[in-house]
This record gives structure tokens, C-alpha cells and sequence, in this order.
């Protein structure tokens, strides 16, 4: 039985007074892919964005490693080892691509910096390639494989994805999500994905979680979720 | 030789530079427009004025060697306590944009009072003056250099080359510093730099010290050229904006170029346009009519941002000058090539 990563209690969340999240719990498994699933509107981003610490948590409680998290700000969540990708305005554009891994490693001492940057350049060498071209000049997979660059700099222990083949061709897309199966295979970072594509997702997960107007209504193995005879092709438009 | 007028502008105009560079980082950064932005540099004319108690009214190049640190400190210590104590809270309470632009009315108008407070006290040191106003410098007390054997108003001189040896330090302190990357990334995306571990509250503090110092600067120069009284923010602050908002408003280089900018025509157009109508009006009249404009400033700086706007609605520094270059060279070879088919 793997690690708990992440642990989310009975949490409800939002913006505000705009309550989006209802009683949201959940134990998210370390080296895992967890893919979150459901219709426009139902609350994926909201469920990222409340890992992070960027939404209002009215009741609940979430825990990382086992620390409680709850009130940590955002910021604090990162040094923590938490990495969120939102699905725009995750890179810098108007900062070349060295400067946008300058500022990743903002944090990190000099000689840290240094080998986390080798590493990074190893992994993705078209970076090198665009070393001194705007962020704002890349294609769409290109600054995701930036964005990602950038969390690799961080040495993460959970990446939390919000849509990144969003907007991309189909090509591209597939590599990017390959990308994101190597951090766990490779690397073992635990993965929070939230994709459009809900089959390619769910062929790629670990586990899954189906949202629905706020409320989870399925958790469990992705498999099953994609091979589910309603859900799948009620919710998510997968036709068998 | 150049006449004394336009040595006067060009001081003025690089005053205008370093106000408007400051004005336009504390927009972008914290983006309120800051109507207190010119007290800062009424706070550096009074250094000037204070350091004439301490080296006597003798104005060597000491006033520009203490001069200007000091007025920096003075300008970047105004703009930090309005920053913490005034702006900060009240958008931690969640005051709107507007009513922290109100606020900096406000501010503005608190400094006023105080320097009012500070003439009044000050007024007997430097003899009877107005009621409420500080002797302007008499041209005489202005240092002067010699360039080829002139004579040269030294605040013309100075005024540019520092400017520009500010812009410089300032723009490599932006490029090749982490601190200075930090400031960029928290200008473009508040949050995404948080996330990587930028203090965006001291990147904002940062970009008030550096906007209040260079105004400070900016006072040291515009003490020998404009009447050194509480009054003088009301009047500097219009051309201010103005060189802001031509210089495109989130542009630093544009802020620089604007604010100079605007100083020249603000000058030289209401003399020059002064003169003209004079010459025209007496053509048609047969009589000698003298209309004197150099007192309505404001109408050249007001109107040269209609113009810049209505041709560049991005600002000076928002143009893609690269792009406009390779355009000309692409035209200019095609011309060339179009010539050469020509002769064939």
C-alpha cells in the first residue's frame, strides 16, 4: 500500500462568499497520478488552487507529509515542496527562458541552483536551445515544458497540473503528458492532473476523482472510472 | 552658442526624466498613480536650499556631490513612510485603486502643509521674500562649467549625464541582477513570482525608495530653474504624468524619454509658439503685438500627449522600435533591389 502524499478532510472550499467545494476528502497517494475528472464548472481548478492555498477553505483540513497545511500561505506551500502549474500565465513572458530559471531557483543557494539547472537542461534540452528567447515567444508546449522546467528547479515532491495540453495540438500533447508520466516514473513525484482530455488521462492515472457540480461522485482506480458503463459517458463524453 | 533659455530646458527637461522614470516604477509596480510624486522632489529642492545654510550661498560642486545622496535619502525616507503608513494599510483593508489615488491627494496635500510649515520657519534665513514663499535661485548662484572656453550652466550639463548614468545603472540593475529579474517577474505576475519565492512586498518598498530618491534628484536640479516653494509640486506634477503617460505609462524607457520629452516642448513650445504668433499677429496688424506663452506650459505638455497618443496609443516605450527597424532595412533592400531591376 503506498504513502499517503496529501490528505484532504472533509474540506469546503471557494472564493469569498462563493462556496465551490463541498466536503471534499481524500487521501492522495505518494508516486502516484491522480487524475481529477469532471464537466466544465464542477470545481477541478478550485480543487488545485485549494492545495495551494489560494482559495478560501471555510471547514476542513488539509495535510502534507502529515503537517497541516490548512493555513499555510501559498508561498509557504512552495518551500514545502509543492508545486501548482496553472494552466496559463505559468512562465514569465516577458523574461527570457534563462531569466524565468533564474527566477525559479530564486530561493536555492548558487551551487544548488547551478546542479538543479544542469539537471533541468538535461531533461529538457530545447530549453538550451531558447536560452535567450522571450517566454511570451514560445509555442504553448514549449512554455509548458518551460513551466515545468521552472517547477524542476524546486525539486518538488508533488506537482499539481491544471489543464496543460489545454490549447495544444494532439502531438504535443501527448508529449507533454509524457513528460509528466517520467516525473513519476523517473523522478517519483506525486502528480495531481487535471486534463480535459479525460480518456488520455485516465489511460495514463493511477487513481481518479470525478467531480460533479463540486461533490466528488466517483474515487477509485482510473481504469475503472474509464471503463465505468454510465460514468464515463455521462459526465466525461466517453464513448466506448 | 547655445542661449541660455535652452540650457534652462534641457536641466528642466532631465528633471522631468528622473521624475517621470519614478512615477511610472511605482505605478507598475504597486499601480496607483501617485499625485504626491513631485512633493518628493520639493523635498530635494529644500536640501539644495538647506545646504546653502551649511557651505554659504557661494554654490560650488559640493552642492552636487552632497547634493544629490542626500536628497535621495530625503525623497526615498518621504516615499517610503507614505508607502508603509498610508498606502500599504490601506490596501491591506481593501481600499479600491480609487481610493488610494485619493489618498495620495491627500499625502500630497499633507506635504504641502508641512513644507508650507518648514518655509515659514526657514523664511527670516534667507531674508524677506513673499508670505509664503522661499527666494527662487538668482541664475548667478548656479555653478558653472566651461566647455570649450564658454561658460555653460552647469545644471544643463549635469542634469542629462546623470540622468542617463542613472537610467544605465538602473536598467543593468533590472537585467543582470537576481533582485533586479525579481522586480521584472513581480511587475508581469504578482503571484506566479510569490510562488517562486519573491518577497513582493520588499520588491514594492525597493520600487518606492528608488521613485522617491531619483525625485529627490530631480529637486536638486530644479531648485536652480523653477521657484524653490511649497507650491512647486502643484506645478511639476502635470508635466509628470505627462511624461509618464507618454512614455507609455508601464515603461521605464518610455518613462525616461516621456518625462525629457516633455520637459523640451513643454519649453520650447511655449516660447517658440509664443514668438510665432507674435511675428504673425503683427504681419497682419502693422503693429508690434508681443503674446508671451511661457507662462502657459502645461497647454504643450497636455497637448504633446494627444499627439503622442493619437499616433502611438502604446507610448514611446511601448512601440517595437526592432520591428519598425526591420521593416525600414526590409524596404530599404527591396528599394535597392527594385533599383537594381530598374537599371537592368
Amino acid at each position: 500500500m503506498a504513502n499517503v502524499m496529501l490528505e484532504m478532510d472533509g474540506v469546503h472550499s471557494g472564493y469569498g462568499k462563493l462556496h465551490i467545494l463541498y466536503d471534499i476528502s481524500y487521501k492522495f497517494k505518494e508516486k502516484y497520478i491522480t487524475v481529477i475528472v469532471g464537466p466544465n464548472g464542477s470545481g477541478k481548478s478550485t480543487l488545485l488552487k485549494t492545495i495551494f492555498g489560494l482559495t478560501n477553505i471555510y471547514t476542513g483540513k488539509i495535510l502534507f507529509q502529515g503537517n497541516d497545511i490548512t493555513k499555510k500561505p501559498a508561498h509557504d506551500r512552495a518551500k514545502m515542496g509543492i508545486a501548482y502549474l496553472p494552466q496559463t500565465d505559468n512562465v514569465f513572458a516577458q523574461l527570457t527562458v534563462a531569466e524565468n530559471l533564474k527566477m525559479a531557483s530564486y530561493t536555492l543557494d548558487a551551487e544548488t541552483a547551478r546542479d538543479r539547472l544542469e539537471e533541468v537542461l538535461a531533461r529538457f534540452p530545447l530549453l538550451k536551445e531558447r536560452w535567450n528567447q522571450k517566454a511570451g515567444t514560445l509555442s504553448g508546449g514549449q512554455r509548458q515544458i518551460l513551466a515545468m522546467g521552472m517547477a524542476l528547479m524546486r525539486r518538488p515532491t508533488l506537482m499539481m497540473f491544471d489543464e496543460p495540453t489545454g490549447a495544444l495540438s494532439p502531438g504535443l500533447s501527448k508529449m507533454i503528458l509524457r513528460e509528466i508520466e517520467k516525473l513519476r516514473d523517473e523522478l517519483g513525484i506525486t502528480i495531481i492532473l487535471v486534463e480535459q482530455n479525460a480518456k488520455i488521462a485516465l489511460q495514463m492515472g493511477d487513481e481518479a476523482i470525478l467531480l460533479v457540480s463540486g461533490r466528488m461522485h466517483y474515487t477509485g482506480k482510473a481504469l475503472d472510472l474509464l471503463n465505468h458503463p454510465e460514468l464515463g459517458k455521462l459526465y466525461l463524453g466517453i464513448k466506448k | 552658442m547655445v542661449s541660455r533659455f535652452m540650457l534652462e530646458t534641457i536641466a528642466y527637461a532631465s528633471s522631468l526624466g528622473f521624475l517621470s522614470l519614478g512615477l511610472t516604477l511605482t505605478y507598475i509596480t504597486t499601480k496607483v498613480p501617485n499625485f504626491a510624486h513631485a512633493d518628493f522632489a520639493v523635498a530635494g529642492m529644500y536640501v539644495v536650499l538647506w545646504l546653502t545654510k551649511l557651505f554659504g550661498k557661494e554654490i560650488t560642486y559640493k552642492y552636487f556631490i552632497y547634493g544629490f545622496p542626500l536628497a535621495f535619502i530625503v525623497g526615498a525616507a518621504i516615499a517610503v513612510g507614505m508607502y508603509l503608513f498610508v498606502l500599504k494599510p490601506l490596501a491591506n483593508r481593501g481600499n479600491s485603486l480609487t481610493g488610494l489615488m485619493i489618498a495620495t491627494f491627500a499625502v500630497d496635500l499633507f506635504l504641502f502643509a508641512s513644507y508650507t510649515i518648514y518655509a515659514t520657519i526657514e523664511r527670516p534665513a534667507y531674508g524677506k521674500v513673499g508670505l509664503d514663499t522661499l527666494p527662487r535661485y538668482p541664475l548667478s548662484y548656479v555653478p558653472r562649467m566651461h566647455i570649450f572656453g564658454q561658460p555653460i550652466i552647469a545644471t544643463a550639463v549635469i542634469g542629462p549625464v546623470v540622468l542617463l548614468v542613472v537610467a544605465v545603472i538602473f536598467w543593468a540593475f533590472l537585467k543582470y541582477t537576481k533582485f533586479g529579474t525579481a522586480m521584472r517577474a513581480s511587475i508581469e505576475n504578482p503571484s506566479l513570482a510569490e510562488v517562486m519565492g519573491v518577497n513582493v512586498n520588499l520588491v514594492y518598498l525597493v520600487s518606492w525608495v528608488i521613485a522617491g530618491g531619483l525625485a529627490g534628484m530631480a529637486g536638486v536640479i530644479l531648485a536652480y530653474h523653477v521657484p524653490v516653494n511649497p507650491n512647486a509640486s502643484n506645478l511639476l506634477i502635470v508635466s509628470v504624468f505627462a511624461g509618464s503617460i507618454a512614455g507609455g505609462l508601464t515603461s521605464l524607457f518610455g518613462g525616461v524619454v516621456g518625462g525629457f520629452i516633455i520637459g523640451l516642448f513643454e519649453q520650447l513650445g511655449s516660447k517658440y509658439t509664443g514668438d510665432f504668433l507674435s511675428w504673425l499677429v503683427s504681419s497682419i496688424t502693422h503693429e508690434h503685438v508681443v503674446i508671451n506663452l511661457i507662462n502657459y506650459p502645461k497647454v504643450f505638455s497636455l497637448g504633446i500627449i494627444i499627439v503622442v497618443l493619437l499616433l502611438l496609443p502604446q507610448g514611446i516605450g511601448g512601440v517595437d522600435y526592432g520591428r519598425w527597424w526591420r521593416k525600414i532595412r526590409g524596404k530599404g533592400e527591396k528599394g535597392l533591389a527594385m533599383e537594381e531591376g530598374g537599371e537592368q
